[in-house]
């Protein structure tokens, strides 16, 4: 068996093509056109990989593909399904990534991306009382402040992941410095996640 | 982070280098980009600052020819080279550099699975080559062979083999198994060891020996070649496969299971790697610290008492199989059964007898069959921004040992703050015992504990007769030391090695201990 990495060039023309045409950031309420079936075919490059976890929240799947968006669940228990996520991942070359899980899954998958994609934005949700959330945010600036406005208004990870999986790149492309950002909301359902969405090389 | 040069390297000369690397890989496949592309050979793990391993660059050679090119790049250069291949050894430095400025030698592109005997069972592989890689491709062939893979399955085949890796079938010991190498030596010659030798051979990869020394151990955790190919016998689908789990009630029980165990592994009744699993082990893998106890230090035994009982887990864990046609299992079994059944409180199941949606049975009961997966990862849940470092010793099989062992690390562990967490792992004559040493990764201070236990932990086990078997980067030196009967005479006769196969001192200079001639100042 022989498996042939993309070369650089060739990775970088599939990103040139679906760079310019990453999903646009879309408000929840604008996924509601989205729903209504104002899905360009851009949108469809974005994909959300998420772990198939019960406390992630039912509708996560169901949000995305309302979205336009593919998306792939991850788990570490077994073969086929890592597998699948490999698979997954070895035809997404020039996609944007939206990723959430729990801590150690994202890590890993976060460990397979570095090569190919570049993590503009990694998120830490943390379970801080009963009633309260903390979000640490490390990343680039620009999609920071876009979805920091998001995560009180969203209330579980599936919503999460869905605006997560909406944002643009186009607006962000400019500056590169990493910034933190800490803020609380109400708490989620579930325990710890980690988020982060990652752009194709070349897009930043 | 700020740039930084190969040792000895001037800006110039580097950026000079990095145009003859670009030339035989292409630009695509030499990684300078300090932001994007480095990060990726970081060490996540680290318990030190990150500049002390972070690399000048990476290259990734497609094939021996490339590789033998870049080989005559750095030895004109004098760069030192760190090898790498799946890069995901994070116990133990990951795909970091021993030392900042090496430039990373990537592997990962030489992912071929190169042939599968069904008939005489086994692959050859070269070094990117995954567990799940291998699986997945015997899967697709419908072969009846079965990986012995690593807990987490990502890892390597070739990689985990050279590091002396274990895993959980009879096949267990992974450079037990390992038969015919390729080897890339410094000065870019190509060497077959054992019968490859033999031009023609028919039986590179059926007799380990060849004629004359055997040569394969030199290429295991060193850095006296680059290994390019490897072949390892793979175990083939046993008639029947019944894994079981044993729990007992005590934690002092450890000594009377080891006491059992061992007449069961020397008569080869329990023919896999069998593990003797802590039950903190077994909780981190499904639910996390936060959810039973949120004060500091060791959580407290009224606390594990319950999640003993949630979980249905034992102080001590025992698990193994056994493999054959049902009539040989159901007779083993009974051998096996009766002699653990002399230990009070012991329990015995099999599959049927535990939940579906038991976590921890659940992927042992995979390994067992050579099915690889990423469960185990889950330990780095427990605790938030979860990582670790193992501190591994080697211990006799006996009840004395494994409780002195056990009482050595665990004192100081819950010392220091840390709960213990570990598993023995049982080979043919002895444990490696396991202690994954987990700590906030964000949390600068615990980080530093955790540095300052390993080290101690390391010279206490020392004194008491008792070595570790592989290690992290930051402690290779450290441990090297502990190994020194004789006025450290097998370090020396390693360094003549090195010197004599590697004059230039350009392949993973410091790995394990073993520094060329013209680093041994910088020896840390």
């Amino acid at each position: 068996m022989s498996v042939t990495l993309s070369s650089r060039r060739t990775f970088l023309q599939a990103t040139v093509r679906g760079g310019a045409a990453l999903p646009l950031f879309t408000s929840l309420g604008m996924a509601g056109s989205a729903l209504a079936g104002n899905v360009s075919d851009a949108e469809h490059n974005s994909l959300c990989l998420f772990e198939a976890d019960a406390t992630m929240g039912s509708d996560m799947a169901e949000g995305v593909r309302q979205l336009g968006l593919a998306y792939q669940t991850v788990t570490l228990d077994d073969a086929s399904g890592w597998s699948a996520m490999l698979d997954t991942l070895s035809t997404a070359h020039g996609r944007a990534l939206a990723v959430l899980g729990r801590p150690a899954t994202v890590f890993a998958v976060r460990s397979l991306l570095e090569r190919d994609w570049r993590v503009v934005l990694e998120a830490r949700h943390q379970r801080q009382a009963a009633e309260q959330m903390r979000h640490e945010f490390t990343g680039l600036e620009a999609p920071m402040t876009q979805l920091s406005g998001w995560v009180d208004r969203v209330s579980d990870p599936a919503q999460y992941a869905v605006v997560l999986a909406s944002m643009k790149s186009g607006e962000f492309t400019s500056g590169n410095e990493r910034k933190t950002l800490d803020l609380t909301s109400p708490a989620w359902p579930g325990g710890d996640f980690v988020s982060l969405l990652a752009w194709p090389k070349g897009v930043v | 982070m700020d740039a930084v040069l190969p040792p000895g390297i001037k800006r110039e000369q580097f950026a000079s280098l990095v145009a003859d690397l670009q030339k035989v890989v292409g630009r695509e496949f030499v990684f300078t980009d300090t932001q994007w592309e480095l990060p990726a050979y970081n060490d996540a793990y680290l318990t030190t600052p990150a500049e002390l391993h972070q690399p000048s660059a990476a290259v990734a050679p497609a094939n021996v020819e490339e590789l033998q090119r870049v080989l005559e790049v750095a030895r004109h250069y004098k760069a030192p080279l760190w090898t790498t291949s799946t890069g995901k050894n994070f116990a133990y430095g990951g795909p970091a550099p021993r030392k900042a400025g090496y430039i990373v030698l990537d592997l990962k592109r030489m992912n071929r699975i190169l042939e599968v005997n069904e008939k005489h069972g086994y692959a050859v592989v070269e070094p990117g080559v995954s567990y799940m890689d291998l699986y997945r491709h015997l899967q697709k062939i419908g072969s009846k062979l079965w990986v012995d893979c690593a807990a987490p399955g990502w890892g390597g085949v070739l990689p985990n083999m050279t590091e002396h890796g274990v895993g959980y079938t009879p096949y267990g010991d992974h450079v037990t198994m390992q038969c015919g190498m390729e080897v890339m030596l410094a000065d870019g010659t190509l060497v077959q060891t054992g019968m490859g030798a033999l031009p023609g051979s028919q039986t590179s990869h059926l007799y380990k020996y060849g004629f004359g020394p055997s040569m394969d151990g030199l290429f295991t955790q060193s850095n006296f070649g680059v290994v390019t190919k490897v072949g390892m016998w793979l175990m083939p689908e046993p008639p029947g496969y019944r894994p079981y789990m044993i729990t007992f009630e005590k934690e002092s029980d450890l000594h009377a299971i080891t006491e059992v165990l061992r007449p069961l592994k020397v008569n080869m009744l329990i023919p896999a790697v069998a593990m003797t699993v802590e039950m903190l082990w077994e909780a981190a893998v499904q639910v996390t610290r936060r959810d039973y106890y949120t004060g500091k230090g060791p959580i407290p035994d009224s606390v594990r008492k319950k999640m003993r009982s949630d979980l249905k887990i034992g102080a001590w864990n025992f698990y193994g199989a056994l493999y054959g046609p049902p009539p040989m299992m159901d007779n083993t079994w009974e051998v096996i059964r009766d002699a653990f059944a002399s230990i009070p409180g012991a329990k015995f199941y099999f599959d049927e007898d535990r939940a579906k949606d038991d976590v921890a049975w659940q992927y042992r009961k995979k390994l067992g069959a050579g099915i690889p997966n990423m469960t185990e990862y889950n330990v780095m849940n427990w605790i938030p921004n979860g990582a670790h470092i193992d501190f591994s010793p080697i211990s006799p099989v006996t009840g004395v040992d494994a409780t002195k062992q056990y009482e050595l690390i665990r004192d100081r562990c819950n010392k220091a703050g840390f709960d213990y967490c570990g598993e023995f792992a049982v080979g043919w004559r002895d444990m490696h015992h396991i202690f994954c040493l987990t700590f906030d990764r964000n949390d600068a201070k615990e980080k530093a504990r955790a540095n300052k236990l390993f080290g101690d932990l390391v010279d206490a086990a020392a004194a008491a007769g008792y070595g570790e078997y592989r290690t992290h980067l930051d402690f290779m030196d450290r441990i090297a030391g502990t190994y020194n009967w004789n006025d450290s005479a097998l370090l020396r006769m390693h360094e003549k090695v090195k010197d004599a196969v590697d004059p230039s001192g350009i392949l993973s200079p410091g790995k394990m201990g073993i520094w060329p001639k013209s680093m041994r100042k910088g020896r840390a």
